[in-house]
């Protein structure tokens, strides 16, 4: 029944465009023929942690532009491999918007020994949102100012030093970070960065690779102090802090966001999309509000925004491999 | 010749002793390590050795302490009760959450040996009308409220 | 100091206490009930889905809707704890356990009315505690490290064994199954993954609603069913009869004192610290009580202290939150998710940059409060009426309401599969005279006390003494052995007295 009607609808397409095409329907075909059905966003976490809220504030500025419900969809678990999955066999429509880090669906290749899916094959850049780093911090009573001097310390500390981490990026940062220094520290492994919060000030950790959103809080608060970004260049939002590669261990471990579709959406649907993410994104208030999760507002065009994607799906099998992290499955 | 003279423990240990050897079997694979150095296998190891310990002691106890016998086991109710709630999984995409109400209420009526298929009928229909208003319009959860999607 | 309480609570307050923002407190009272009352919808779900109504508003009046969406949800949970014996959250577990035995013998009204009023006095408790002490608490909860936290853990595993009114080695094996359950997922420590058979839905582990509500109400309905005549409740609704007696009064205000300190100060610990405090609440009443055989049967100390405890661990977990800008626990994570949204970044900066904000969220708290108790106190009629709604209709509404709540979780197949996996065990496990509550203690509570396990020795290089070295972690450990002698000693006794007796 249902194939049926669509199967209709489908032969009578071109009659609508002839309509429009003869100036019977108001505006452009396109704009008229999408969105109309409610729109779902899928967000790879649980409802209410830090990452959801991102997803949800889009959603949120979603809804007036488009004038469609927009749902968000949780699909949490297996470190979002279970969202990925979803997406990449869901109908390319245009309807189901993934709006994700798009360096862990690249990194999700790598990090499990049975991908769901060829991300670099199932999945189209609609539109990006921001960019961030991963932070090397310290105790904000250490006596190390610069990385120069946490290297130094480190190496005279020998295997006696730790470190903490509690997420893949944070990882492959603290093996480059020893690569390069050949310091010896003994990586700890949180489930969470707050976890490791209290070690860290109470001088049992030596220093950690922590993501931003904690580290500029707890640097606000006086507890820690951030020694350098992972990303390539400096971020705007915190353009007093050098960046990894300035203090001579060079790498660049940007995390970046984007509303991702499936491989084989229509061209103007992505345009369509891709235009209301880049009003919501250059807003003032995503500008501070993104600012605030430690990144930068990033507008870039799809198709440079899918050689990224593409170019970070080969370089983190490399880093997996440096970080000799195990593939799950 | 041995007589369970407590089936509750008996029972028990040896649910015990099948989940502590479930634990040592599929976590075989798991590396160990040492004591000061532990990996991810030496706490489920542990505590599967433990639990394997108590259900012989429980079930030892079962066969030279008095206890109380099994409750009778119904199967009439658990099995209707859980086919309704794997039907429910199956359906939701493919029907709706409207439908899969009235498919959720016929399902687990029969866990009862007297069913009113009308009462249950109009049951189904008032949870499906309550379940789309609250959860699909009301909360605008992600759920398919009509044929599915 | 003190001067300072009551003038930061009168900043608070005068924020606040606008007609509208009271509004708002009620609506999201209302609506956090109705939704936490659905049995299978936890207060986590419940608060999550009713978060976007909050969006809208300005910040101030937003927070303090979501502060009345958090204690209606909670205390809808507590509801439907007691009047079906479906826990939504962790804490509500022990609620169940007399709170529905007294619904059971018709005393349903009394039971809700003491946990609301031992709520409501264990919140204003919180609150001021918040105001006064806040500060100097988080640094206190600063000091726990990983040794710390596993000897914690030790100590909560510990006082789940007094939980259980049956055999106390059962008890034991039912905690060590919920630790290796808790285990089974990602490992943190070495990032491999332990017991998930390649089923992607339990590589994070296995999710708390599905094994809760599979093992604790899936089973209660089919053990509802397998009676011979179904439940249906002696069910009065006259005032007198859903009131407490004087004597319930008697009974039960010391154990919300005692609960309101224990919450009080466990729910400042960041990871389990407020889950301990309704079964620690829990174990302590049973361990004072002059009858402790009443425990599991009804007793009301057995309602009104863990609600106590449960609702003022609610109010200070606020406190790593506010202080820190940590979130203790999964709701804590949605607050601090919603605050964000509303351009506040939880931590020690909002206190001195916007006090009327500060203060204003811990007076809307206290609101809240009062408004679960405006609303809650008239609602027990209506709840203890729902009783009285023959089972045969009920149950098919109960079971579609879990489906709903665990289906919901990511809308994925899997955990519906995962919860009828629990409704048999659990199944079978009652059958057998095992108690599921210290098995749910040892699932969450497991992985926790593994990775602090393995942290500790990790950053100590492989030496066990700093589990003694550490002044809180040596202290929680012999409190563990205290309360080890508590359970043994008892038992000891009694079976040298049926020894004797032979």
């Amino acid at each position: 029944m249902k194939i049926a009607l669509k199967s209709l609808l489908r032969s009578a397409a071109p009659a609508f465009a002839l309509a429009a095409a003869i100036g019977m329907a108001p505006g452009g075909a396109h704009a008229q023929a999408y969105p109309n059905q409610d729109i779902r966003v899928i967000c790879a976490f649980p409802p209410g942690s830090g990452a959801d809220v991102l997803v949800r504030y889009f959603a949120e500025k979603l809804r007036p532009i488009v004038n469609r419900t927009v749902i968000v969809d949780n699909k949490a678990g297996a470190g979002g491999n279970i969202a990925t999955e979803f997406v990449a066999r869901a109908k390319p429509d245009g309807y189901t918007i993934f709006v994700h880090a798009a360096t862990a669906v690249a990194a999700s290749m790598h990090l499990y020994k049975n991908p769901p899916v060829d991300v670099g094959k199932a999945f189209q850049m609609a539109a990006t949102i921001n960019r961030q780093p991963f932070m090397l911090v310290v105790d904000a009573k250490s006596p190390y100012k610069t990385v120069a001097d946490l290297t130094e310390a480190m190496k005279k500390k020998g295997d006696q030093a730790s470190y903490a981490t509690a997420a893949p990026t944070g990882k492959i940062m603290g093996e480059i970070y020893k690569n390069v220094t050949g310091i010896k520290a003994v990586e700890v492994s949180y489930k969470t960065a707050p976890d490791s919060l209290n070690e860290l000030t109470s001088g049992k950790l030596d220093y950690g690779m922590h993501d931003p959103v904690f580290a500029l809080a707890q640097q606000r608060e006086g507890r820690l102090r951030i020694l350098a970004v992972s990303t390539g260049k400096r971020l705007a939002a915190s353009p007093d802090l050098p960046t990894m590669t300035e203090s001579g261990i060079p790498m660049d471990l940007t995390g970046w966001w984007a509303a991702m579709v499936p491989a084989g959406t229509p061209q103007p649907v992505i345009d369509q999309i891709n235009k209301w993410f880049v009003q919501i994104v250059s807003s003032e208030e995503t500008k501070k509000f993104l600012n605030s999760f430690g990144g930068d507002p990033n507008i870039m065009p799809i198709d440079e925004a899918q050689k990224q994607f593409l170019k970070d799906v080969k370089d983190w099998g490399d880093y997996v491999k440096l970080a000799k992290i195990e593939p799950q499955g | 010749m041995l007589r369970v003279k407590s089936p509750q423990d008996f029972g028990a240990g040896i649910i015990f002793i099948v989940v502590g050897a479930a634990g040592l079997i599929f976590g075989r694979e798991l590396a160990v390590g040492t004591a000061s150095r532990m990996g991810p296998g030496y706490f489920p190891i542990l505590l599967s050795y433990l639990i394997i310990a108590i259900g012989l002691v429980v079930s030892a106890r079962g066969l030279t302490l008095e206890g109380p016998p099994v409750e009778r086991i119904h199967l009439r109710p658990i099995f209707f009760v859980l086919a309704a709630i794997l039907a429910a999984g199956f359906l939701l995409n493919m029907v709706g959450l409207a439908l899969t109400s009235v498919l959720v209420a016929i399902i687990a009526a029969y866990a009862r040996s007297q069913v009113n298929l009308l009462e249950t009928i109009l049951l189904g229909i008032g949870m499906g009308i309550f379940s789309v208003v609250v959860f699909v319009y009301g909360l605008g959860q992600p759920l398919p409220a009509w044929w599915g999607n | 100091m003190e001067f300072d309480v009551i003038q930061n609570l009168a900043t608070g307050f005068t924020a606040a206490f606008t007609l509208k923002n009271l509004g708002f407190a009620l609506l999201g009272c209302f609506l956090g009930t109705l939704i936490g009352v659905l049995p299978g919808i936890g207060p986590i779900p419940a608060i999550a889905m009713l978060l976007p109504i909050t969006f809208q508003l300005e910040p101030l009046s937003s927070l303090i809707m979501l502060a009345g969406l958090y204690y209606g949800a909670q205390y809808g949970g507590s509801t439907t704890s007691i009047l079906v014996n479906i826990p939504g959250e962790a804490s509500s577990i022990v609620t169940c356990i007399d709170g529905h035995q007294m619904a059971k013998q018709g005393r349903a009204g009394a039971a809700l009315a003491v946990a609301a009023i031992g709520s409501f006095f264990a919140g204003c408790v919180g609150t001021v505690f918040i105001a006064a002490f806040g500060p100097p608490l988080s640094a206190l909860a600063q000091q726990f490290n990983s040794p710390d936290y596993f000897s914690l853990m030790v100590l909560g595993l510990t006082t789940a064994v007094v939980l259980a009114h049956g055999s106390v080695i059962k008890a034991v094996a039912m905690v060590l199954i919920g630790l290796l359950l808790g285990l089974v997922g990602t490992d943190t420590n070495s990032g491999l993954t332990r017991y998930t058979f390649n089923v992607s839905a339990i590589w994070e582990g296995i999710d708390f609603l599905p094994l809760v509500i599979g093992m604790f109400g899936i089973v209660e309905i089919v053990r509802n069913l397998e009676a011979t005549s179904l439940p249906r409740a002696a069910v009065s609704t006259r005032f007198r009869d859903v009131w407490p007696t004087r004597k319930d009064f008697h009974e039960s205000w010391r154990a919300v004192l005692r609960g309101t300190g224990l919450g009080s100060i466990l729910g400042i610990l960041p990871g389990g610290g407020a889950v301990l405090a309704s079964f620690a609440a829990y174990t302590v009443e049973k361990k004072v009580a002059k009858d402790p055989s009443r425990f599991g049967r009804g007793a009301i100390e057995g309602v009104a202290g863990p609600e106590a405890a449960n609702n003022a661990a609610a109010q200070t977990s606020f406190i790593p939150l506010l202080t820190l800008g940590l979130p203790s626990n999964a709701i804590m994570a949605l607050m601090m998710g919603a605050m964000i949204i509303q351009g506040i970044e939880p931590g020690a900066a909002v206190m001195t940059k916007r006090p009327d904000l500060f203060w204003g969220m811990v007076a809307s708290m206290w609101i809240g409060n009062l408004m679960l108790l405006v609303l809650n106190l008239p609602l027990i009629g209506i709840w203890v009426k729902l009783l009285s709604v023959p089972y045969r209709l009920l149950y098919p509404a109960i079971l579609m309401f879990c489906i709903i709540g665990v289906y919901g979780l990511n809308t994925n197949i899997a955990q519906l599969v995962i919860m009828v996996i629990f409704a048999g065990f659990g199944y079978l496990l009652y059958k057998f005279g095992c108690e599921p509550a210290p098995l749910v203690l040892g699932f969450i509570l497991g992985p926790v006390m593994e990775e602090n396990l393995r942290r500790s020795l990790v950053i100590s290089r492989g030496d066990p003494m700093v589990f003694l070295e550490r002044p809180i972690s040596a202290v929680l450990l012999a409190m563990t052995v205290g309360v080890i002698a508590l359970i043994i000693l008892p038992q000891f006794r009694k079976t040298r007295e049926e020894a004797f007796q032979e």
